[in-house]
């Protein structure tokens, strides 16, 4: 018999054929091969796990994904001691002038040097950490990028870019002598794009348009004062709620601006309080002008503590903030009333109102995160990365809840915030897809439903 | 009632207009690109600074001459440019120079002012 007349035999061909289906239905159940990261997923890891040889900080963490990566003291609250955050509690070499823990635990405040190096017992900053959503929105201007609370926080050719040089200079040494190589590596140019691609990837990639068609009263009320250019005046240097300058005013290049608001002039300010060492803070620059540029108010509801030494609590305090003397006495006050003839001066009630705006604008973004974050974790095929993306969506969910209900608004909506939040909770303990399916199905139903209450469609 | 609205709106922006071109344009930050080691600057070195070796420096008129791959330029130093000795190479934290450190020969990296290229921003210098 010859190899081609066995082959022809039917009965000799029976367990190839066999073997030919099995081997095809086995092809056929292999998962579908992991697509390679994007750039950005690679800038997540680094930003969350790469040490650069340092102290134990990575960038996630101060930039916690879980408290819109910035860090409030509730947060704080609830780390272990041994958390790299604490380092110079643990690391005698970081003892002396490298944080302050008082202020660390009680405000979310952190050492900057902006000014120097040469006298780290006098010369330094205590700053707050500034969240990095919306960064795609925020930090282009006409003199090119504005990065951290005064606009020149990254060294370099200060872009997003080389930001991640100066924050591990800084913050994750292992030592304030600050030695390339022994206390710290620095970042390759690759990393550098990675955690750039990252960092633009998070939360609001566009501007909003207002006025939105917003449902609630109050809230609306607050978005006519906020546009108001003769009441509430915040749309010049806030342009739709967002960090730049209102390109009718400035020009339609003028992108993210510096001001000097007098902020530092605000009396009983927390950190001052408590009686620890907290020199002046000159803003941008060396020596610093007192300016810090403008943040953007659609995430300002759910980032508080508020201005770049986290000096008022509340939302409701930081927009009573522009009545006070401190602003109105400020360069930028000054400017205001002459130009617009009159200091900002807004009553209680309309307060409030410019507030609960923020509030609501806030919620639409968190929900709007929310939805993004829930179809991202149903591409995803890698079930910890699923899960990852589920979490924070209800991050994003619950922070939607507490911005509304801390305001006394939209009760509705709270409450199918509420089930959203129960839902993607449930979600993340199913260990059956079917069931996961359905409460994410149910988290997505009431999220949409949420925003119904907030804004017409 | 349109007009005022107008007059204010023409007002603010001529006003905030004179504060923005009276702001600074210069927005890295100056403190930590001293621990930077000579050559990598990111988005500087390579790119916009000259790295070379020092020809000479006139202390009377603040002239400072390079010798680069494309040839020698000359920089102007004042009392506002920087000066790091770059001391990496030998594991120990940089120092704050002075003008009496841009001796001929020593290899050296320069960023200019972005708006005066002939002005010296800051300069490393390599450690003896």
């Amino acid at each position: 018999m010859t190899w081609s007349t066995r082959w022809t035999s039917r009965r000799d061909r029976l367990p190839i054929v066999c073997l030919g289906l099995v081997i095809t239905l086995a092809a056929c159940k292999q998962p579908p091969a992991p697509r390679p990261p994007t750039l950005a997923e690679i800038g997540e890891e680094i930003f969350l796990t790469e040490t650069f040889d340092g102290n134990g900080r990575t960038c996630g963490t101060c930039h916690r994904p879980e408290d819109n990566f910035g860090l409030t003291p509730a947060f704080i609250a609830t780390l272990p001691a041994d958390d790299p955050l604490f380092v110079a509690e643990t690391n005698p070499d970081l003892a002396r002038n490298f944080e302050n823990p008082r202020l660390m635990r009680e405000l979310a405040l952190i050492v900057e040097n902006q000014d120097g190096f040469d006298d780290l017992e006098n010369d330094f900053n205590m700053r707050g950490i500034p969240h990095t959503l919306a960064l795609r929105t925020s930090i282009d201007s006409r003199d090119g990028p504005r990065t951290g609370w005064s606009g020149d926080g990254s060294p370099g050719d200060g872009s997003l870019r080389s930001f991640a040089v100066g924050a591990v200079i800084q913050h994750f040494t292992l030592t304030t002598n600050r030695i390339p190589g022994v206390d710290f590596r620095l970042p390759t140019d690759e990393e550098l794009d990675a955690l750039e691609a990252f960092q633009l990837s998070l939360g609001r990639q566009q501007e909003l348009a207002l006025p939105l068609a917003l449902k609630g009263t109050v809230a609306r009320r607050g978005q006519e004062i906020f546009l108001d250019n003769g009441l509430g005046k915040c749309n010049a240097c806030h342009f739709n709620a967002g960090a730049n300058g209102n390109p009718l005013i400035f020009g339609a290049d003028a992108g993210n601006l510096n001001f000097n608001t007098g902020v530092e002039d605000l009396p009983d300010q927390p950190a001052q309080l408590t009686g620890e060492k907290v020199p002046p803070d000159d803003g941008f620059g060396v020596p610093g002008n007192g300016e810090f540029n403008t943040p953007t108010l659609v995430e300002a509801a759910d980032t508080g503590p508020f201005f770049h030494n986290n000096s008022i609590e509340t939302v409701e305090g930081s927009v009573a903030f522009y009545n006070g003397d401190a602003f109105t006495n400020s360069p930028a006050g000054q400017l205001l009333i002459n130009a617009t003839g009159s200091a900002i001066n807004l009553d209680a009630t309309q307060v409030v109102a410019v507030a609960a705006f923020l509030r609501v604008i806030n919620a639409l973004e968190n929900i709007r995160a929310g939805l993004e974050l829930i179809e991202r974790a149903a591409d995803s095929t890698a079930s910890h990365r699923r899960a990852t993306l589920l979490m924070r969506a209800g991050h994003e969910t619950e922070d939607a809840l507490q911005v509304l209900a801390g305001g006394g608004l939209h009760p509705l909506a709270v409450a199918a915030l509420q089930k959203a939040f129960t839902q993607l909770q449930d979600a993340l303990g199913q260990s059956k897809a079917k069931r996961r399916d359905s409460n994410v199905d149910a988290a997505i139903a009431a999220l949409e439903q949420a925003r119904a209450e907030l804004i017409d469609a | 009632m349109a007009y005022l609205i107008f007059d204010r709106m023409q007002r603010l922006r001529c006003w905030l207009l004179v504060l923005l071109l009276a702001a600074p344009t210069v927005a890295a930050q100056q403190t930590t690109e001293r621990f930077i080691p000579i050559g990598q600057s990111p988005g500087i070195s390579g790119q916009l600074s000259m790295m070379g070796t020092v020809h000479a420096f006139d202390a009377s008129s603040g002239n400072l001459q390079v010798d680069g791959r494309d040839g020698r330029k000359t920089y102007r130093v004042t009392a506002q440019t920087r000066i790091w000795i770059d001391r990496s190479a030998t594991r120990q934290a940089s120092l704050v120079g002075d003008r009496g450190d841009l001796a001929s020969g020593r290899l050296v990296e320069v960023m200019h002012r972005r708006d005066d290229p002939q002005l010296a921003d800051w300069i490393k210098l390599e450690a003896n």
